[in-house]
């Protein structure tokens, strides 16, 4: 018979979940770089929010280049392919650093790099930031209640219609 | 095919026309550095960014490395940002706060008003008489309108009040009645000739290329329009409404993110105002974009973008005001990458030079569509550069004044 409050049980639980999360944070970047983004889409809580930051020497402050609720970003990504827009493919590579629990919500930092293909084959670094992610399991699945990217890369060179 | 057989002098006014090579040619580039951007006023920053005694930026303007910094006695005041002992740059920060400058190779010293005030281990020019009194900083003109610190190398230029003359009257009370902060502030190094964005910031012809633009400008598509191209004096130009051109928010779905105006104008309204030779102010209901150009080559151009609001209003205020931004504008912006794509393509095919000329004809009765800003801005770059928009390598062109 297992003890489900047993601390081993919990540690095996614990790290379940911790996988879980990092597998969703991978499983996310890789629909991002596939253009999924209904899928991507459907990793945020209903009350999610998402936002890119990144600081501003010239200000000496942070500045956010972009915050949705989730009930906005539909509208937003609805609209992508009507864009005039970087024609490059991308690829994120995600590096998961620490993911703190407590109970059914989270926080988790992974560090990520994206690069760019252009259509003619030229591959180059595009940005280098962090993910600090709030987290919440509901019905046995996590999801994001907060993703924020923060950039360290101040420069994009183009510019993104895309969620990084 | 010979190319030639299609870049006839098109059928057109001469003063309908552009010669490309104004955008690729190194000669020309080289000539405005001297021409325009060392004789007119150059935006450089908002006075917010230097509150208080001792803030400084620091930037480039017609090229050389400057400082803007606001001294013990309020004024604000620029000078080149380089040591008057062996060429070194005095600040190497964007932006900060001192209680004076100094050199960080061989520490000499200035103070906010860029007298030299330490020379180290002064002993050694006693035998030559030195005389650090006549080493300050080598001081470049500085001035403020509405908040907007603009800075010009010539001491020959008018007076900036003139320079702008009625151009900057749409701007004011939204500028300068309530204290604004700046909240946004970005760079990127676009591929492109420096006028190439001077022109989209400037001509509403090409609006439609943006999505959010073909739901939400009514006024642009029609053949009148309330919305009208205001020509003023040096190049400058705008457009704006006198009330009934409003941005249609709702029809794209984008409402509440326009709500809180700025003092003087009305909820949903819009007004652009672009300053020869390569600024941009453009007033969006809450939340004000400005624009200025770094020429770093022909074919590339530092763009430095500022978003702008007013301070004292509440959280939420300040959250729309903040998407309303960056709906428009940023590197996430849904504009300004299309704006970016667009000018690079072009530059990249126009240095083809297969086409050599380009259309500036339409007349549309100041309609936000018609070119007549653009002519008058390149009428006013031939003046100064002698030379003809649709002709740069003809005749010298001849200043009237």
């Amino acid at each position: 018979m297992t003890d489900t409050n047993s601390p081993e049980t919990n540690l095996i639980q614990e790290l379940i979940d911790k996988e879980t999360i990092f597998t969703l944070i991978r499983q996310t970047a890789a629909w991002l770089d596939n253009e999924e983004l209904e899928l991507w889409l459907k990793t945020f809580s209903d009350d999610a929010t998402y936002e890119i930051t990144t600081s501003s020497p010239e200000l000496g402050s942070d500045m956010s280049w972009w915050h949705s609720e989730q009930k906005d970003l539909k509208k937003i990504i609805n609209e992508i392919p009507e864009h005039v827009r970087d024609k490059a493919k991308r690829l994120h590579l995600i590096s998961p650093i620490s993911a703190e629990l407590n109970n059914n919500t989270g926080t988790v930092l992974t560090h990520f790099s994206i690069y760019r293909t252009e259509p003619d084959g030229r591959s180059s670094l595009y940005v280098i930031g962090k993910y600090f992610d709030e987290v919440i399991k509901t019905k046995d699945i996590w999801y994001y209640k907060s993703h924020k990217v923060i950039l360290d890369t101040r420069i994009l060179e183009p510019f993104t219609h895309l969620p990084l | 095919m010979d190319l030639d057989a299609f870049n006839q002098f098109p059928d057109l006014p001469e003063t309908h026309v552009l010669d490309n090579r104004i955008y690729t040619d190194q000669e020309i580039f080289e000539q405005e550095q001297n021409k325009v951007f060392k004789h007119t006023w150059l935006f450089v920053c908002h006075e917010s960014e230097l509150p208080k005694a001792g803030s400084f930026r620091t930037t480039l303007a017609g090229g050389k490395p400057i400082i803007i910094v606001r001294g013990k006695d309020g004024l604000i005041r620029s000078f080149y940002n380089i040591c008057r002992h062996r060429s070194s740059p005095v600040v190497r920060s964007d932006s900060g706060n001192a209680k004076e400058f100094q050199c960080f190779y061989h520490l000499w010293t200035y103070n906010l008003e860029g007298a030299c005030t330490g020379v180290t281990k002064p002993d050694g020019y006693k035998a030559v008489n030195l005389d650090k009194n006549k080493l300050g900083l080598i001081p470049i003109r500085a001035d403020v309108i509405a908040g907007l610190v603009f800075v010009c190398l010539s001491g020959e230029t008018e007076p900036l009040a003139e320079y702008l003359g009625e151009i900057i009257k749409p701007i004011m009370e939204p500028l300068s009645s309530q204290k604004l902060e700046v909240f946004h502030f970005h760079r990127a190094d676009v591929q492109t000739n420096w006028k190439l964005w001077q022109d989209n910031n400037s001509e509403r012809y090409h609006s439609m290329l943006h999505v959010i633009n073909r739901k939400t400008l009514p006024w642009v598509k029609g053949k009148t329009s309330p919305m009208k191209l205001r020509l003023s004096n040096n190049g400058h130009s705008g457009y704006w409404s006198d009330g009934d051109a409003e941005v249609d928010y709702a029809a794209g779905g984008y409402s509440t993110v326009s709500k809180g105006v700025l003092p003087g104008l009305k909820e949903n309204e819009m007004r652009v105002i672009n300053l020869f030779p390569d600024t941009m102010v453009n007033i969006r209901s809450n939340v004000i974009r400005i624009d200025r150009m770094v020429p770093l080559s022909v074919g590339v151009t530092r763009v430095e973008w500022w978003g702008l609001g007013l301070k004292a209003i509440s959280e939420t205020a300040r959250s729309e005001r903040l998407k309303h931004h960056n709906m428009f504008w940023g590197p996430t912006g849904r504009n300004l990458g299309e704006d970016v794509i667009a000018v690079e393509e072009q530059w990249a095919a126009m240095k083809s030079e297969v086409v050599r000329y380009s259309i500036l004809a339409r007349e549309e009765n100041l309609n936000p569509t018609d070119d007549a800003n653009l002519r008058a801005y390149y009428k006013e770059w031939g003046r100064r550069t002698r030379r003809a928009p649709h002709a740069p390598f003809g005749p010298a062109v001849r200043d009237p004044n």
